[in-house]
């Protein structure tokens, strides 16, 4: 009998753990019943553990078996690949199981990618990755193929990052799903894709994608090392690895980006990031990013330039107002009345009248109000959302302005607060901002004006100080890029925009050879 | 961990980030205060004379910086006067610029209390202000820097849209600016000098100690010299503008000249009292020279003592906090600011890089006779 001694090569996705100290590993034994028992046992006799016998015609001594656990696997194409295989190959079996395993890898089994197995471990793990397994009596090692499906969602429209203009599909759980998308849009070589199976119990696979011709060299060396250092029984999401791999800095703002378009995806690769996906989940992760990132939004390239470049200064201004525009009310009405013309004061003041709490307590109120309701919101099954959302912040605010308890004034900049907050194309940077404000309305509400000031101080210091990735976060403005603003703040005509962002320090700076043009 | 990029190399001060410091940190809370309103209407000529001696500071600190290249004021004094010498001026050195430092802390207290929050305790404000501060130097000169940087698109727009509204509003005369030099050249001169080297113009040798940190091939002289140039013009400016909406007389009595200025702006019916906006504005200048300052003095001692930036900071920070108490009143400390200091510390601004200067040479000159 031949003995291939390849250690470890169980399939595609199986984990490499051959490494010092791992346990000593149990090799195919030459019995059949006596794998069976060992695997059974291993996985606690679970009830979705399918093993099916097959007795071939000529030696029926010598069984052979099929292993799989029952729904991660692709049921039709199981049948028509493997088990009609096995039972065209049984007619052949001469006697020496190893070498029929042989032919039945090379020149029956029809489906994508099979492996030998010598351990039984590396096979228990192959079949939990939605591989089955063929076992035959008599010899020593098994044979692993690939056969993984099952009930998957399909490609659907993004639920959480629409555009009015541009592709309507989203990225799904499966992680090689996600990347064929990535791939459907950037059809080029030199688009680089790693995998590493990461999470010691959910051995969940996280890959990343980058132009290597694009990127620089410094920002893939240390993603892979920080990836490459996570070691956790558990990755659920790609939040995991976000916390893992960002910079270990205590902060509100997020210092990677996520979607769950791949055009966003597309995007950020062409401009010299990478992305991460985690299989399990439709969002991915994209980085370096810099503070400007979060105020774009892929549609700002769909649309005509300068409409694109108003939306985006709307954009900042909103992240401003909600900020801000709570703690300046405070600072207005308890502090600084006289920045206020005077009608406006008297008619705000004449709102005030009777209310018995201070205005900074009345803010709190309300926005904290406002806080529980959209996160009631969001947790409510969708059937009574509408209703709920009706009763609380309609007939919530009215009746609150009616029974005297907040003054008008108040409901209005609460509501034109929340609304600010969601003009943000990302979710995480609105919620920095939601959190931010509470902060600086207490700031407000015990220095006025001076307080705000020291708190716009704090937060800029703080920003300037993060990086991603070893990018400074708050580039192009601090440390100021000369040529590279034409994508910041406004959008510049495609035309224009010759170059790739030089923050990142790509290595393949023109987005148009050649230049000019029409 | 190092930058993926030289474009926006973190542990490198760039050429716009020198430029965008030095201008902040000069204009800093001038525009605040008329200087050299002794001389009357003719004011704004004794702040460009001042600008003028004020390069007397400026270029020999940056011909100096040019010959020692990667050394800052700390390394040139113990270099230069030895370990006990050097030491003892460095110490006095550190103790200058954590009370310029310290001045900048007072100033906060008694600015807030005098325009947007009278009854607020100073020290409450001071200690608010201090605090930030220290959290800036902490996280180094690199992010000081940088956070500089980012808010000067911002000074420049409020500035700009200030002059505009002036003009907008009618407000600035040119009679009020005559008669010009009614006293000779003279009275301008004594008023300027040697004061405003002192404040604000001398103040730039601070930079001795931030040079060293400039990426190399910026061409730090030429920038430095450019932003000096761009600042001075601009606080003649001011001074143009405030002098010629005010008047000399009115200008004499008020406490905050340029606030009261501001006041004047009525656009519309909407835009007034702008003033509570320009103090932030001040403040935002007055926070730069204070950390800067609080920076310089920061890296003198821990290069002295040996300690980490990090832990001399909260020191310093103590420190600074608590001198700002020395002083006892607004009267005292703006008659020690503008009337005493002012006369002594260009000495220690002009003179004693001048003296490194030459010594520097000599030691060339003589390193060069001995090849």
């Amino acid at each position: 009998m031949i003995f291939h001694r390849k250690v470890g090569q169980a399939g595609a996705r199986s984990s490499d753990s051959g490494g010092p100290g791992a346990p000593p590993k149990t090799p195919v034994c030459h019995t059949l019943s006596d794998n069976m028992a060992w695997l059974k046992s291993k996985i606690g006799h679970s009830a979705d553990f399918v093993i099916r016998m097959i007795e071939p015609v000529s030696t029926p001594n010598s069984q052979l078996i099929l292993a799989y656990i029952d729904g991660l696997v692709d049921q039709p194409g199981l049948n028509r690949d493997i088990i009609q295989a096995l039972q065209q190959a049984a007619a052949r079996h001469s006697g020496d199981a190893g070498m029929w395993l042989n032919e039945l890898q090379h020149r029956f089994v029809s489906t994508g990618s099979t492996a030998r197995s010598e351990y039984l471990e590396d096979a228990l793990q192959s079949i939990l990755n939605g591989m089955c397994l063929i076992l035959a009596d008599g010899a020593g090692f098994a044979l692993v193929a690939e056969a993984s499906g099952g009930e998957q969602r399909g490609v659907e429209e993004p639920s959480t990052q629409g555009v009015l203009r541009g592709p309507q599909r989203s990225f799904t759980e499966n992680i090689r799903t996600n990347v064929a998308l990535v791939r459907r849009i950037i059809h080029d070589p030199e688009l680089y894709y790693e995998e590493r199976l990461i999470g010691r119990r959910t051995q969940t696979a996280v890959g990343l994608l980058y132009m290597k011709g694009i990127i620089n060299e410094t920002i893939v060396s240390t993603i892979q090392d920080r990836l490459e250092a996570i070691d956790i029984d558990s990755v659920l999401e790609s939040g995991y690895i976000e916390e893992y791999v960002q910079e270990k800095t205590f902060t509100p703002f997020p210092t990677l980006l996520n979607t769950e378009r791949p055009d966003a995806a597309a995007g950020a690769l062409l401009e010299g990031q990478f992305v991460v996906l985690v299989d399990g989940t439709p969002f991915v992760l994209m980085g370096p990013v810099t503070f400007h990132k979060f105020f774009q939004s892929p549609e700002d390239y769909y649309q005509r330039f300068d409409i694109a470049s108003f939306l985006r200064m709307i954009r900042y201004a909103g992240f401003m107002i909600s900020m801000l525009l709570p703690a300046v009310y405070i600072a207005v009405t308890t502090f600084h009345q006289e920045t206020l013309p005077t009608l406006l004061l008297i008619s705000l003041l004449g709102q005030r009248e009777g209310i018995p709490l201070p205005a900074l307590m009345e803010a709190f109120l309300m926005e904290i109000t406002f806080e529980v309701l959209r996160e009631a919101g969001a947790r409510m099954p969708r059937a009574i959302g509408p209703a709920i959302s009706i009763v609380g912040a309609l007939v919530l605010g009215q009746a609150a302005v009616q029974a005297g308890i907040v003054s008008p004034a108040m409901i209005i900049i609460v509501a034109f607060t929340a609304i600010s907050n969601f003009v943000m194309p990302q979710l995480n940077i609105a919620i920095a901002a939601r959190l931010i404000r509470f902060a600086l309305m207490l700031a407000a509400g015990a220095l006025g004006f001076f307080g705000i000031f020291a708190g716009v101080l704090i937060i800029a210091i703080h920003l300037t100080g993060l990086k991603s990735f070893g990018v400074p976060y708050m580039a192009p403005f601090a440390p100021f890029v000369p040529g590279s603003m034409h994508d910041i703040i406004i959008r510049a005509p495609l035309r224009s925009m010759k170059k790739r962002p030089r923050i990142l320090g790509t290595k393949d700076s023109d987005r148009r050879p050649g230049g000019s043009g029409p | 961990m190092s930058s993926p990029n030289v474009e926006t190399s973190t542990d490198r001060v760039g050429k716009y980030q020198l430029m965008t410091a030095i201008i902040m940190f000069e204009i800093g809370s001038t525009p605040m205060f008329l200087l050299g309103i002794k001389a009357g209407q003719n004011a704004w000529m004794a702040m460009a004379v001042g600008a003028v001696a004020g390069l007397l500071v400026l270029v020999p600190c940056l011909y100096l910086q040019r010959l020692t290249g990667d050394t800052d004021w700390t390394e040139m004094l113990l270099q230069r006067l030895g370990k006990w010498a050097g030491g003892l001026v460095a110490l006095f050195y550190a103790l200058l610029l954590a009370y310029e430092s310290m001045r900048n802390v007072r100033d906060f207290g008694e600015m807030a209390n005098g325009t947007i929050l009278p009854q607020t305790p100073k020290w409450v404000i001071m200690i608010v202000i201090t605090t930030i501060a220290c959290y800036a130097v902490r996280k180094g000169i690199f992010v000081l820097f940088r956070t500089i940087e980012l808010f000067f698109p911002t000074v420049v727009m409020s500035y700009t849209t200030l002059v505009l509204f002036f003009f907008i509003s009618d407000l600035p005369s040119v009679h009020r600016l005559r008669p010009i030099l009614d006293k000779g050249i003279g009275q301008v001169l004594g008023e300027a000098l040697p004061e405003l080297i002192s404040f604000p113009f001398g103040q730039v040798f601070v930079f001795l100690l931030f040079w060293k940190y400039v990426k190399s091939g910026t061409g730090f002289v030429r920038t430095s010299l450019a932003a000096y140039g761009v600042v001075s013009l601009f606080l003649t400016i001011m001074s143009v503008l405030t002098l010629s909406i005010l008047g000399a007389d009115v200008a004499q009595v008020v406490a905050y000249p340029f606030l009261e200025a501001v006041q004047l702006i009525h656009i519309a019916d909407f835009l007034e009292r702008l003033d509570i906006f320009v103090t932030l504005i001040i403040f935002l200048g007055l926070f730069v020279k204070l950390a800067v300052f609080y920076l310089a003095s920061n890296l003198m001692v821990s290069r002295m003592t040996g300690l980490p930036e990090r832990t001399c900071g909260w020191f310093l920070g103590i420190v600074i906090f608590a001198a700002s108490f020395l002083e006892p009143s607004q009267t005292f400390h703006i008659w020690l600011g503008l009337k005493v200091q002012v006369k002594y510390v260009w000495i220690f601004q002009m003179l004693m890089p001048i003296l490194i200067l030459a010594l520097t040479l000599i030691s060339k000159r003589r390193g060069q006779a001995s090849c």
